[in-house]
């Protein structure tokens, strides 16, 4: 369809011209319409003040951030990484807290009864006077009759060894001693 | 064993340190893009210090959501938003009403003018009133295109609209930009 090429539609389309964002057909439309010698409008002079503004735009300064708040910004994000910090291991430490405090709790109360069992059954009860005495008495007793076992398994070691290494011996040499002397007479 | 931690401390200081050296690299990367759509738009150097503190800090508080290859179209979207809340609070002040245009700097402020340069220095500071005028989404377009220098499909992502509407909004907006200028030069000649 051959497009309606009125002033408003050559004014809506000035710009997407000047881009060359125009299709092909209302490109070629725009230029025949726009650049007749029977055209109404001054579309060069159109043409002319929508390039200045393009240009103009482009040439507007683009100002650089200012250092000073590059900074602060940095300063702040780093204080709230810091606090974000403790608050993660705060919040941590009351979750983990709660799922192991009374195990943790219970195991020392039960390492706590063991070592007390322990210590109760090691511990020497405290001795009266007469008591201390008669033990002393046992343990001398008891002592005495160890040396007299000891004594006893020496002098049965002596009659063992009498019995079965002296008197062979001396059977031995006797008994020679007594043949030379026969031999003699 | 009655609990597993999930992260160690050196882990979890590993993982802030990676987590704020990202941010400064994108901080360095984008805050004059940033500043300058915001003093573009605002024309007030203060407002647009306040609206690039604010989104780059928005930035560090969504440093887990935001995916890096979408993070220029999140930044001007960020901005843009919070360029517009900057402006509504501003019409919102009693003596709010006129557009601030203080802080681009005057490119040729500086000594006497010759005519030509003069006449670019009047024309630049129309064009800057009449951008200053300019209505949403035409402003945000005519500034990201046009000023910024970004492709459609940046422009697009950024203000979330199809290709063709932003190609659309970008010659209306300076179409009115040209019919505002046409019309203030012509007052001016007159």
């Amino acid at each position: 369809m051959k497009p309606p090429e009125t002033p408003a539609w050559l004014d809506a389309r000035l710009e997407a011209y000047l881009d060359g964002d125009l299709p092909p057909a209302e490109h070629d439309a725009f230029e025949r319409a726009a650049f007749a010698p029977d055209a109404e409008a001054d579309w060069d002079a159109e043409l002319f003040l929508a390039r200045q503004i393009r240009d103009g735009l482009r040439a507007l300064p683009q100002p650089a951030c200012p250092p000073r708040l590059t900074d602060a910004v940095l300063a702040r994000a780093r204080h709230q990484a810091r606090a974000d910090r403790s608050q993660r291991l705060r919040a941590w430490i009351a979750r983990h807290w709660a799922a192991w405090w009374q195990p943790a709790l219970a195991m020392t109360v039960l390492l706590a009864l063991v070592l007390s069992a322990t210590l109760v059954e090691r511990a020497e009860p405290a001795l009266s006077p007469e008591v201390a005495r008669a033990r002393a008495e046992v343990e001398w007793t008891l002592a005495y009759l160890s040396e007299v076992g000891r004594q006893t398994g020496r002098t049965v070691r002596h009659d063992v060894i009498e019995m079965r290494v002296v008197s062979p011996v001396q059977d031995a040499f006797g008994g020679r001693r007594k043949r030379s002397d026969a031999t003699q007479r | 064993m009655f609990w597993q931690p999930a992260l160690s401390n050196d882990v979890v200081s590993l993982l802030f340190a990676t987590a704020q050296q990202r941010f400064e690299r994108q901080v360095r990367a984008f805050q004059h893009r940033v500043f300058g759509f915001a003093l573009t738009y605002l024309g007030n150097r203060s407002e647009a210090e306040d609206v690039t503190q604010e989104v780059l800090l928005r930035l560090w508080q969504h440093r887990d959501d935001v995916d890096e290859a979408r993070l220029t179209g999140w930044l001007l979207r960020v901005t843009r938003n919070a360029c517009i809340d900057a402006l509504r609070r501003r019409r919102a002040r009693p003596d709010g009403n006129a557009p601030g245009l203080d802080a681009l700097a005057e490119p040729y402020a500086e000594g006497p003018l010759p005519d030509a340069r003069a006449e670019a220095a009047d024309f630049q500071r129309l064009l800057r009133r009449a951008l200053a005028r300019l209505a949403e989404p035409y402003r945000s377009i005519v500034i990201l295109r046009e000023v910024q220098e970004l492709k459609y499909e940046e422009i697009s992502g950024a203000m979330d609209l199809p290709l063709g509407t932003v190609k659309g909004y970008l010659h209306r907006g300076r179409k009115m930009l040209r019919e505002q200028l046409r019309e203030v030069m012509h007052r001016e000649t007159a």
